[in-house]
């Protein structure tokens, strides 16, 4: 692989991004919902990672501030393809009717209309679903990572539950699995 | 994370995310090569807008051209914008994205051309903007429409990015330029009445424009006073795009946000610290708004 930086960083920062890349892809993912903006936000936010090493090095907990680094990005990017793409409450319920036990098809159709949903939640809320259902952080590092307070970490994800139980039915919300 | 909302809908969540991130096959080799590859494009961006500073100072101080700042105090000499020299190859501009061509082009807080001053913007025939920035002022603000038309509108590249905070005469030698800029003044001879001072400034880097402003570090202007940490911007917390400054000891207060390959910068000056603070920060999240929607090309923000 190639190597950046001047030499007696360059070892450490690629090993810290291959070593990062897989967790850091799927945080990305949970974030946005989508491979291709994954793709993007991942390797945007290790490229920052990666021309300030010298600074971020030092510090002590290296991997929040990679987090925070990408709660920034995602927030500052405003990718608008999110936000113009419009999910209908009628798309994600309209076949609430098929009959149950419809299998693995069903059940990533179910999936999928979940993360459309989340693709639909403000960025902020998006990022605090992720750190806290896919990263499994505590209230307090998620904070930490969007430079706000616990009870704003809360308010946010208590938001974001709700608007997603309220567009997707019951029924489909305890069959995503 | 169940014992923090219970229920099986935050299981099912827990359980979406990772099935589906799962369920995704990602070259990792690839990325880490993508990585590399933007960290390389990030860095040569930063040395071209080093060498094009370099390219326009130098010049410039040749032909003994200075750089003068506008007084935009009530009551005060009207503006003058000094001669300066055409650097012998305009910057190059960054490339569209495919953001730009996702743009919406209706901008979302102007409904109809804002009010120019009569004879419209000043220029500097020989030293033109590298690209031609749309006008973003925001209409339906009402601390704007009790102002009326701004006192001065010019377009022109050397434009300090936080007017009144900010000296650039004497600079810092080999500081980063604007490339393109607009700026507008609005003030009236009612002393009562706040001044609100608004420049868009166009950056080779904006990026490192922003952390210029944060590190005081890389522009030509340099603060004055010290504008401190930022304040506090509520929804963009911890979001280095939207900027607050409140100077200790001072009556102006900034608001700065970067959108694409901008910088809008709004300073405000009247005697309510906090309605000030806000007033900055609406004109300048509409304006970086509408810069979005306006300029295709460098309004969105780079992929």
């Amino acid at each position: 692989m190639r190597l950046f930086g001047r030499s007696a960083e360059r070892h450490e920062v690629e090993a810290y991004v291959e070593g990062a890349m897989p967790r850091l892809v799927g945080l990305a993912y949970a974030m946005t919902g989508a491979r291709e903006d994954a793709e993007d936000l991942v390797q945007d936010t290790l490229a920052t990672v990666v021309t300030k090493w010298s600074r971020i090095s030092g510090a002590e907990n290296i991997d929040a501030y990679v987090r925070r680094t990408m709660v920034n990005t995602l927030i500052s990017k405003k990718r608008r393809k999110w936000t113009t793409e419009v999910v209908s409450h009628e798309l994600v319920t309209a076949d609430t009717a098929r009959p149950e036990g419809a299998g693995v098809a069903h059940r990533v159709t179910e999936r999928d209309a979940v993360l459309e949903l989340l693709r639909q939640l403000p960025d902020r809320q998006r990022a605090v679903m992720a750190l806290r259902y896919y990263e499994d952080l505590p209230d307090a590092q998620i904070a930490a990572a969007l430079d706000c307070s616990e009870q704003a970490v809360r308010s946010a994800a208590h938001n974001a539950m709700k608007t997603l139980r309220r567009l997707l039915p019951a029924r489909e919300w305890q069959e995503v699995r | 994370m169940a014992s923090q909302d219970g229920g099986r809908g935050t299981e099912s969540l827990r359980s979406v995310l990772h099935g589906a991130v799962d369920r995704e096959q990602f070259d990792y080799d690839a990325l880490v090569a993508g990585v590399h590859q933007r960290a390389g494009r990030i860095r040569r961006r930063r040395a071209v807008a080093t060498g094009v500073a370099v390219a326009v100072l130098g010049p410039a101080a040749a032909a003994g051209a200075a750089l003068v700042l506008p007084d935009i105090l009530p009551g005060g000499d009207s503006t003058t914008i000094a001669p300066a020299t055409r650097p012998d190859e305009a910057p190059t501009t960054a490339p569209a994205d495919d953001d730009a061509v996702t743009a919406d082009p209706t901008p979302p807080w102007q409904d109809g051309a804002p009010p120019l001053p009569e004879g419209g913007f000043e220029v500097n025939e020989d030293l033109p903007n590298a690209w031609e920035i749309p006008d973003p002022r925001p209409t339906g603000v009402a601390a704007l429409d009790d102002l009326g038309m701004p006192q001065l509108a010019a377009a022109y590249p050397r434009t300090v990015p936080v007017m009144n905070l900010m000296v650039c005469d004497p600079g810092r030698t080999g500081g980063a330029e604007p490339e393109a800029g607009l700026s507008f003044d609005y003030f009236t001879d009612d002393p009562d009445d706040p001044v609100i001072n608004l420049q868009v400034t166009g950056w080779e880097d904006s990026g490192a424009a922003r952390d210029g402003l944060l590190d005081d570090d890389y522009l030509l202007c340099t603060w004055s006073p010290r504008p401190g940490e930022p304040q506090p911007w509520p929804g963009h917390e911890g979001d280095d795009d939207h900027l607050v400054f409140a100077p200790e000891g001072s009556d102006q207060v900034a608001a700065v946000v970067r959108q694409g390959d901008y910088l809008v910068a709004v300073t405000v000056q009247d005697t309510g610290a906090a309605e000030d603070i806000e007033l900055a920060r609406e004109i300048a999240g509409k304006t970086a708004d509408n810069l979005e929607a306006l300029d295709p090309v460098h309004g969105p923000d780079q992929g």
